[in-house]
């Protein structure tokens, strides 16, 4: 039977939103036994929507459901001593733990690596913040908009579209890319450091900055700099690539045509007469003459439909796509052939579609289990189960305000 | 000497141009002895490109993109277009733990490596295979650049300015950087099954998979509601003030993220207009958000003030989520990511070095990990050959005479 490459994998959660949450979301797609803790008054994902009919309500949230699924949910009040006490009993059971809090707010809590260090010296302790566990701004307060900001990414985005610098203020990618990149970062750099847990028994800590995975994005543009002292400007004047975005009769497509594809792109472009200028006619004429050449084809597009230059350039195999929305991407027949999607039943929201995982694994397909967790959901099973507690102290616990 | 968590792995790396060569560079700053196979038959793209034309004096290593996608890595030459070439593969599989290419589909199978023959070599295998949009369905022959598939995803459509059209994102390596990542997640897992159960697999990563699956608002909003989540710019659907603020200097700018009436106190604080948080238009977080537009160019009047790094230390210290919008100059200059060791200096054997951003890998115990300078092509083909195959000096000769080792 497959239970997932990660079967066996014992990971306690402790993070809220996104980052950490989706650190805990690739482990436990990928089969791990994954224990979210939240507070009392629940992860503030249940608080963000997409909620169906836009009515708000914690267990409806699709944000929080994405997040969460396969994981087992339990709370605790970590100000409480006996709530407390129970997540540090957890903390010995796991061999991984995540958190996305700052050095300064982990330490208060009492989730810092040196506290679990000592309780259970094998873990791996995950901590995914925006800048980091040292530094000047390791106790800095961030967002996805700060860390998209702090990481040169907003700076450099969008490309091609700002007229004007005044105008235009550098912008954040969409959703919560910064976020969702610390999660995936995280998560590699844990299952990094499981690899010498497995072979030499020592856990260690894990110090992944938002900041820095999102900077590594541009590691070209900082390389030109170091090399050539190259300072890359916003204006889509300054820069010297071109858009490969086009402009159609009905909408945009976006077409890469590196010189490979010139003889099929004038051929769909039914060869005209400029196109047999002698400075066209070699590699190097075309890529110092490009800026000629563009206005050309931009010229012709606007004469088409989004739908005819797609079937022309299927024709000739060029590197294409229409800028599609969701409701294309939705009707495309691609992921129902590779089995993208996921659907999940739960029991209070009911029926909902994810986008399932990137990679497909042979022999272990990672897939869903169960749906995420309603608040406390699993409080009995796990504290009875893994931690041997007894009904009655679970109602005392509960009474305490612990759970 | 610093304990590395992949020392023992040993990766073939087929990978072409960035996303590949970016997913095995996680591998081998892990730690990994990762092999690049390359040929002096045919250059590696981009080998030396940095923005064209800006290479006075061909170099003797090789900087530009390459090296920073393929520090820490080993490089061995082979002619695959002979068959000793694949011969040789084979006899080498038997030392291999991870086999990874981001060819057209086919191109492995057509040289006899499909996974099944590789596995019939090497039994617990792991094959990573990276492409644009997988390697089944009807889009697994279709040319694949990241632009195309920023498009095909619908994340190009959720990019841009709320006013303006759907965009590419600026920074270049995204679309191929996000599924780098999630190769290397895939591999590790795999590994770690391995390594418990002996059995290896075949990992089929996609490009367009993996953006959809990392920015899974726009497909949530419409699987929930039917609808297409309208572009957002800088804002957010709940939050505000929530923006990209103009600064003193010329283009640049703070961004600030407001989340509770208590970051909200403290930046009315610091701007000394703490009567704001009484006023009925900014008093809770509905308020603000519905008059955002008048709050915003309020804010701007202070930030104007002010250059963006002394607005940042300004609002940080007043417990207000800010962050100045660094350029490219000031991220390769800032003293926070020097201090924490994020800027590398790799050498060349001739003593020259260059600088390079180092990954976010950060253990206690392994440190930023493993660094060495960029490969020439065949650097490392002694090491290959002769200590790990075993195989002697005059065959080794042979095989390059015959452009086999090439």
């Amino acid at each position: 039977m497959n239970d997932g490459a990660l079967a066996g994998l014992k990971v306690l959660e402790y993070g809220d939103f996104i980052s950490a949450p989706y650190c805990g979301k690739l482990l436990a797609d990928l089969g791990a036994d994954v224990i979210k803790v939240e507070p009392p008054t629940g992860d503030s994902a249940r608080q963000r929507g997409p909620f169906p009919k836009d009515i708000p309500h914690p267990e409806k949230s699709g944000l929080f459901l994405y997040l969460n699924a396969n994981k087992r949910g339990i709370t605790l009040d970590m100000k409480n001593a006996a709530g407390k006490k129970a997540f540090y009993e957890l903390a010995k059971w796991a061999e991984v733990f995540i958190e996305n809090y700052t050095p300064k707010e982990a330490k208060k809590l009492g989730i810092d690596y040196k506290t679990l260090h000592r309780i259970n010296p094998a873990l791996v302790v995950t901590s995914i913040t925006y800048f980091g566990q040292t530094g000047p701004y390791s106790d800095y307060k961030g967002t996805d908009l700060i860390g998209v900001n702090m990481s040169g990414e907003a700076f450099a985005n969008p490309a091609y579209e700002v007229y004007n610098t005044d105008h235009n203020p550098p912008l954040k990618l969409p959703g919560h890319a910064g976020d969702f990149l610390g999660g995936l970062n995280g998560a590699m750099c844990a299952m990094s450091a499981v690899f010498m847990q497995q072979a030499t028994g020592i856990g260690q800590h894990v110090d992944l900055s938002i900041q820095e995975a999102l900077a590594a994005m541009v590691c070209h543009e900082v390389g030109d700099y170091y090399d050539a002292d190259v300072r890359y400007l916003r204006n889509r004047e300054d820069r010297w690539e071109h858009s490969p975005k086009l402009a159609c009769k009905d909408g945009y497509i976006m077409m890469n045509i590196p010189d490979q594809f010139w003889a099929p792109l004038m051929d769909m472009l039914g060869n005209p007469e400029w196109s047999k200028e002698e400075k066209y006619q070699t590699a190097v004429g075309r890529h110092f003459n490009l800026r000629d050449s563009q206005p050309h084809v931009i010229e012709w597009m606007k004469h088409h439909s989004v739908y005819e230059v797609e079937k022309l350039a299927k024709e000739k195999r060029l590197p294409f796509s229409i800028v599609r929305t969701m409701k294309e991407v939705a009707a495309d027949k691609l992921f129902v052939e590779r089995n993208y999607y996921v659907d999940v039943d739960h029991k209070i929201a009911g029926k909902i579609r994810f986008p399932g995982a990137p990679c497909k694994f042979s022999a272990t397909p990672g897939k869903i289990r169960h749906a995420a967790p309603l608040l406390g959901e699993h409080n009995s099973e796990v504290f009875e189960k893994i931690l041997g507690y007894s009904p009655e102290k679970l109602v005392k616990m509960q009474q305490a305000g612990a759970i | 000497m610093k304990k590395l968590p992949l020392s023992n792995i040993k990766v073939l790396d087929f990978t072409q141009v960035r996303m590949g060569p970016q997913m095995t560079q996680w591998l081998a700053v892990m730690g990994a002895d990762v092999l690049r196979v390359e040929t002096k038959l045919r250059p590696v793209p981009f080998q030396d490109v940095g923005r064209p034309g800006r290479l006075a004096e061909p170099v003797k290593y090789r900087i530009g993109y390459f090296a920073s996608l393929n520090y820490s890595k080993k490089s061995i030459t082979l002619n695959m277009k002979k068959p000793e070439a694949i011969e040789l593969v084979k006899k080498l599989l038997k030392h291999i733990d991870v086999v990874t290419e981001n060819f057209s589909t086919g191109v492995l199978d057509r040289w006899g490596l499909s996974y099944e023959e590789m596995k019939k070599i090497k039994p617990d295998i792991i094959v990573c295979s990276a492409s644009g949009f997988g390697r089944t369905g009807y889009m697994k022959d279709a040319p694949a650049y990241a632009p195309i598939i920023g498009a095909y995803s619908g994340f190009c459509y959720d990019n841009g300015y709320p006013d303006g059209e759907p965009a590419e994102p600026g920074c270049r390596g995204w679309t191929d950087s996000i599924t780098a990542e999630q190769g290397v997640f895939a591999i590790l897992a795999a590994l770690y099954h391995r390594n418990k159960t002996g059995e290896g697999q075949y990992l089929d990563l996609s490009m367009t998979e993996s953006e959809i699956a990392l920015s899974p608002e726009s497909a949530l909003e419409y699987f929930i509601n039917d609808r297409i989540r309208p572009r957002q710019g800088n804002a957010d659907p709940i939050i505000a003030p929530h923006n990209c603020f103009r600064c003193k200097g010329k283009d640049t700018w703070v961004a600030i993220a407001c989340g509770s009436d208590e970051d909200w106190a403290g930046l009315c604080k610091a701007m000394g207009k703490p009567k704001w948080t009484k006023d009925a238009k900014f008093a809770d977080a509905v308020s603000r958000w519905e008059n955002r537009d008048e709050m915003d160019r309020l804010i701007e009047i202070w930030t104007t003030q002010h250059d963006h790094y002394e607005a940042m230390a300004l609002l940080q210290k007043a417990g207000v989520p800010a962050g100045a919008s660094l350029n490219i100059e000031e991220l390769a200059e800032d003293p926070h990511l020097k201090e924490r060791g994020f800027l590398v200096e790799l050498e060349y054997p001739d003593k020259s070095t260059i600088h390079r951003l180092a990954l976010p890998f950060n253990l206690s115990e392994s440190g930023r990990g493993y660094f060495e300078h960029p490969p020439a092509p065949g650097e490392h083909n002694n090491y290959i050959y002769k200590e790990l195959m075993g195989m002697s000096e005059e065959e080794i000769k042979q095989l390059e005479a015959e452009q086999v080792i090439y």
